[in-house]
């Protein structure tokens, strides 16, 4: 391709050549971090503590900065990614820019269905910012991410996203749990129990302004005497891949959570619940946004498999749950909300299961920028109240569904910080 | 003296270390080169080259990093090595000792 937009000179076929370039060297990398890790526990290493532990840590606190410290190999890795990704989206962008009718490389045709994103992330690639086109292309056809993220499991050659995220997740220890009770809300008690899906997202969105880690069991009390239970869960505030990071919400809950596995972020829930005299009979909703719905889903999976506590339903907002919600058992009634240009739901490069228990809402509320597009208060609070609003019968009675959330006596909010703790 | 950590052992996983140090190295020169020679010309095909100039740059220091972790390691296993011979020569003083007792007392 020659004379794109505003006369850049762009071949595609270098272009993408050298995205897989980037990500071949990803995937290496990547591997280089797991075996590098490795051999922090090698047992010659470790065996040999006995005799000069000065020298093993100082080995191992070298070797820890060279993978975890601020511009580590794990992070080297995920950059390498981001130019792979990056390197597609803007080729893509000068194709259908250009509107050439000639082949091009099947990774890039995959990208050229949403052709107004890509005219959006060509004009801003004329004005020369690829930052601005690449997040234009996302967040005007997040799908682009589904694509993407294919392309990178598959060039890292971990087989699925699944496999991928366990092997990395292997790397980094989530400790345990250690929960403090911070005690009522009583600003938000005051205002009285939720009425609607909108209240139920506001008040996720007031304890995602808390700190990293907080969460609340919302103890409701229906006129009939029954009690039910809110559980808020927030999502990543720490995107940090740091060994023995105390905050719960940082990137290896999100690394283990969508492999499915339990996470310290989940157990301190878990605990909470039992802090807050949660009964087992009692109906629970667990309320997650990014991270924290998938932190949600897998706690329903395992709750209801255990029997600890009886989770009737979940509310996910912008969580990429297509991988962990396959197995969510028939009695607990999912409702994933997704904003269409929010791309976070489309990071497991997986769509949500088609199921009469899940259900899945799609709002409209694009600020045209990531963070804002993927926010709780600013898109998933406004675009609950879209969904209060539909008459869309699947959502109708997913929300009738919910009447007994929304029609309580009285409300008492509980906070608790849920942190790491390493022996 | 299969019980004691071997030094051997641990010269090698340095040797594997530094070999992804190297690796890191060979990387950060593909990448750059690879940016180079894309035939893209714009303001954002700059932007990429520098983010790439840069992204080199720290796969560099990475290895260096890498180079000091596998540094620190043969310096350990030097140590272990040299506590290895102190063990040793221990152990063969004390066998010789028991030994001697065992001739003593006609055993």
């Amino acid at each position: 391709m020659r004379g794109g937009a505003n006369g850049v000179e762009a071949h595609y076929d270098d272009m993408t050549a050298a995205a897989r370039l980037f990500g071949r060297a990803a995937g290496s990398t990547g591997e280089a971090a797991l075996a590098l890790h490795g051999y922090l526990v090698h047992p010659a290493v470790v065996a040999s503590a006995v005799l000069d532990p000065g020298g093993a840590a100082d080995f191992e606190a070298r070797l820890l900065a060279a993978l975890d410290g601020p511009n580590g190999i794990t992070w080297l890795a995920a950059r390498c990614t981001g130019v792979d990704v990056g390197l597609r989206a803007a080729a893509a962008a000068y194709i259908a820019a250009d509107c050439l009718d000639q082949r091009v490389a099947p990774e890039v045709a995959a990208l050229t269905h949403a052709p107004a994103a890509i005219a959006d992330g060509a004009a801003a690639l004329g004005r020369g910012d690829p930052g601005v086109a690449l997040q234009r292309l996302l967040t005007d056809d997040p799908e682009l991410a589904d694509v993407a993220m294919d392309a990178t499991v598959d060039l890292l050659s971990w087989g699925s996203m699944s496999r991928g995220t366990r092997l990395l997740a292997r790397a980094f220890d989530d400790g345990s749990p250690r929960v403090t009770s911070l005690g009522d809300d009583s600003v938000a008690d005051a205002a009285g129990p939720p009425r609607s899906l909108r209240d139920l997202l506001a008040g996720l969105g007031r304890r995602d302004l808390g700190q990293p880690g907080e969460i609340d069991v919302r103890l409701l009390v229906g006129v009939d005497g029954r009690r039910r239970v809110i559980v808020d869960v927030p999502g990543t505030k720490d995107w940090s891949l740091a060994g023995h990071n105390p905050d719960v919400t940082s990137l290896v809950t999100n690394l283990r959570a969508i492999a499915g596995e339990v996470t310290t972020y989940e157990q301190g829930i878990v605990e909470a619940l039992h802090r807050a005299g949660v009964r087992p009979y009692d109906d629970v909703l667990l309320v997650g946004h990014s991270e924290g719905g998938i932190v949600a889903v897998d706690a329903a999976r395992h709750l209801t498999a255990s029997g600890e506590f009886h989770v009737s339903h979940v509310v996910t907002a912008g969580a990429p749950i297509g991988l962990v919600a396959a197995g969510v058992p028939s009695n607990v009634e999912v409702l994933a909300i997704e904003n269409d240009g929010d791309i976070v739901p489309h990071l497991d490069g997986a769509s949500n299961p088609d199921r009469v228990n899940i259900t899945t809402a799609t709002v409209h509320r694009d600020h045209g920028a990531i963070l804002a597009n993927h926010d709780v208060n600013v898109s998933y609070v406004p675009g609950a109240a879209d969904i209060d609003a539909s008459d869309d019968p699947s959502l109708r009675a997913y929300l009738a569904g919910l009447a007994g959330f929304r029609t309580a006596a009285t409300v008492r909010t509980c906070r608790y910080l849920i942190t790491r703790s390493y022996p | 003296m299969a019980v004691l950590p071997d030094a051997a052992s641990l010269e090698a996983v340095a040797r594997r270390i530094g070999g992804h140090a190297d690796d890191m190295r060979s990387r950060a020169s593909r990448l750059a080169a690879a940016a180079e020679g894309v035939r893209w010309h714009s303001t954002a095909a700059a932007a990429f080259r520098g983010d790439v100039r840069d992204l080199a740059c720290r796969f560099r220091r990475a290895a260096g990093e890498i180079d000091d972790a596998a540094h620190a390691l043969r310096k350990h296993a030097a140590a272990v090595r040299r506590a290895e011979a102190v063990v040793r020569a221990a152990e063969r003083t004390a066998t010789t000792a028991i030994h001697g007792i065992a001739h003593v007392l006609g055993l």
